[in-house]
């Protein structure tokens, strides 16, 4: 199959990270979806459709990555918290590592090195 | 929740449609959320958000195709079940009488196919089989008196040439040959057609396509074999005539279809008619009764194993490549 331009690349590149960038923002704090989704639409390309968090918080659940609690919101219905659980902590870190070898792998092959030694990007 | 705009109301309906081939406790939860987020993102627009604020909202939740498919990239669906059932549904159909039961009932059970689909596959499928079945009865009650073309072994038992002797297919009439054409050859296109309808329906739903429309029929097309076999069993007529047009459409098929390997094709091929051929050969113009019993179990054996052997490898799961690996990483 040949991939399909732009869109796709990134729909795939996300798939495989934004669930860990979930984690990594659940580290330090818990949070309720709204939030989450309103923190990741702020950085560029991460998320487009923002209810497709929700069968990814959903599935983060299920798999003991994150647990959730019912907590009364100051305006409004109640809402779903989102905390991380060891089980995801473990998760993250592991995927950390796994990133900056990815990334550094990948970086190596597609970035060019001028001739004092700084690294640019191609075709910028 | 609040009552909705009609424009969330029918979002959400949409969404849970999407949604429908999830397990339900995961449908209604990620069903709820949304709706929470639709109402938090809506209350940023102040209690009576217009029209266009509605629909920019909405925009950026997303369409409910996209959150489907993300909701099932982490299969929890029922994919095997439910599309191991739509593709029996098209194998089924095209087989007498309890197939066109079977298959008729998984048709309709389907959420895959359209109700217009749905007629086209009840009436086209079995409702022409039973016209065509009728007027090749009336037709071949008409042309009773045609003798087999084919010079027989003498001494053949005349009741036993009888059975096996319709063979050449020169005795054929036009109306019989249409009778023919319209009993086995409808059903297939109909399968045809619901199979096809069945692979862009995957496609756009972003499952793995699964085996593919011309495989399908092709089993459904061998799997006809079962229909000649039931006639001898009964000592009606095997019309073999027909039965060689099945072999050759359902051969055809087979040899296209790319679900198989050739190891697959030429196994199934030699099984299928060649065994069924010795079948024939066997019960034609034979007074033994151990011969006969043994085309008979010949004959069993080539219509029934070809389909077996071919739909089980037709349902290994086999991955599309690309399509999605990058996300098995965890």
């Amino acid at each position: 199959m040949v991939a399909g331009g732009q869109d796709k690349l990134l729909t795939q590149m996300r798939r495989g990270t934004l669930e860990f960038c979930v984690l990594a923002l659940l580290r330090e704090e818990e949070r309720y979806a709204f939030d989450l989704v309103k923190t990741l639409g702020e950085s560029d390309g991460m998320v487009t459709s923002e209810g497709t968090i929700y069968p990814l918080l959903s599935r983060l659940r299920r798999d003991g990555l994150v647990t959730t609690t019912w907590e009364e919101s100051p305006s409004g219905p109640p809402r779903r918290y989102y905390r991380l659980t060891p089980k995801g902590d473990k998760a993250l870190a592991g995927f950390i590592d796994e990133w900056r070898r990815f990334r550094d792998a990948v970086d190596h092959f597609v970035i060019e090195r001028s001739n004092d030694g700084t690294a640019s990007t191609r075709g910028r | 929740m609040a009552r909705h705009q009609p424009a969330v109301a029918e979002y959400l309906r949409e969404l849970e449609r999407a949604l429908r081939d999830l397990q339900p406790d995961r449908r209604d939860e990620i069903v709820t959320e949304i709706e929470a987020h639709i109402d938090a993102l809506l209350a940023e627009h102040g209690p009576l958000p217009s029209e266009a604020d509605t629909r920019n909202v909405l925009e950026r939740v997303g369409s409910p195709h996209d959150i489907a498919r993300e909701a099932r990239d982490d299969v929890e669906t029922v994919p095997g079940r439910r599309r191991w059932t739509n593709v029996a549904a098209v194998i089924a159909l095209p087989v007498p009488v309890l197939g066109w039961v079977v298959g008729g009932a998984l048709l309709w059970l389907s959420d895959v196919w359209s109700t217009r689909d749905k007629i086209i596959g009840t009436v086209a499928g079995p409702g022409l089989f039973v016209l065509g079945g009728l007027s090749f009865v009336v037709a071949s009650n008409d042309g009773r008196t045609v003798e087999p073309a084919v010079a027989d072994p003498p001494g053949a038992v005349p009741d036993v040439a009888e059975a096996g002797g319709v063979g050449s297919g020169g005795g054929l009439g036009p109306f019989e040959l249409l009778a023919l054409g319209l009993v086995f050859l409808l059903p297939l296109a109909t399968s045809i057609y619901l199979s096809r309808k069945l692979r862009t329906q995957s496609e756009r739903e972003g499952r793995s396509s699964g085996p593919g429309g011309i495989g399908v029929v092709a089993v459904s097309a061998i799997a006809f074999l079962v229909l000649p076999l039931l006639l001898v069993v009964l000592e009606a007529d095997p019309t073999p005539a027909a039965m060689f047009l099945l072999w050759g459409a359902g051969l055809v098929l087979l040899w296209l279809s790319d679900s198989w390997t050739t190891r697959e094709k030429t196994l199934a091929t030699l099984i299928a008619p060649g065994g069924g051929t010795l079948a024939l050969l066997l019960l034609q113009g034979t007074d033994s009764d151990v011969r006969g019993l043994a085309g008979v179990a010949i004959f069993a054996i080539a219509a029934l194993v070809p389909p077996i052997y071919l739909g089980r490898s037709l349902l290994r799961p086999h991955r599309s490549p690309g399509a999605r690996d990058l996300a098995d990483a965890h």
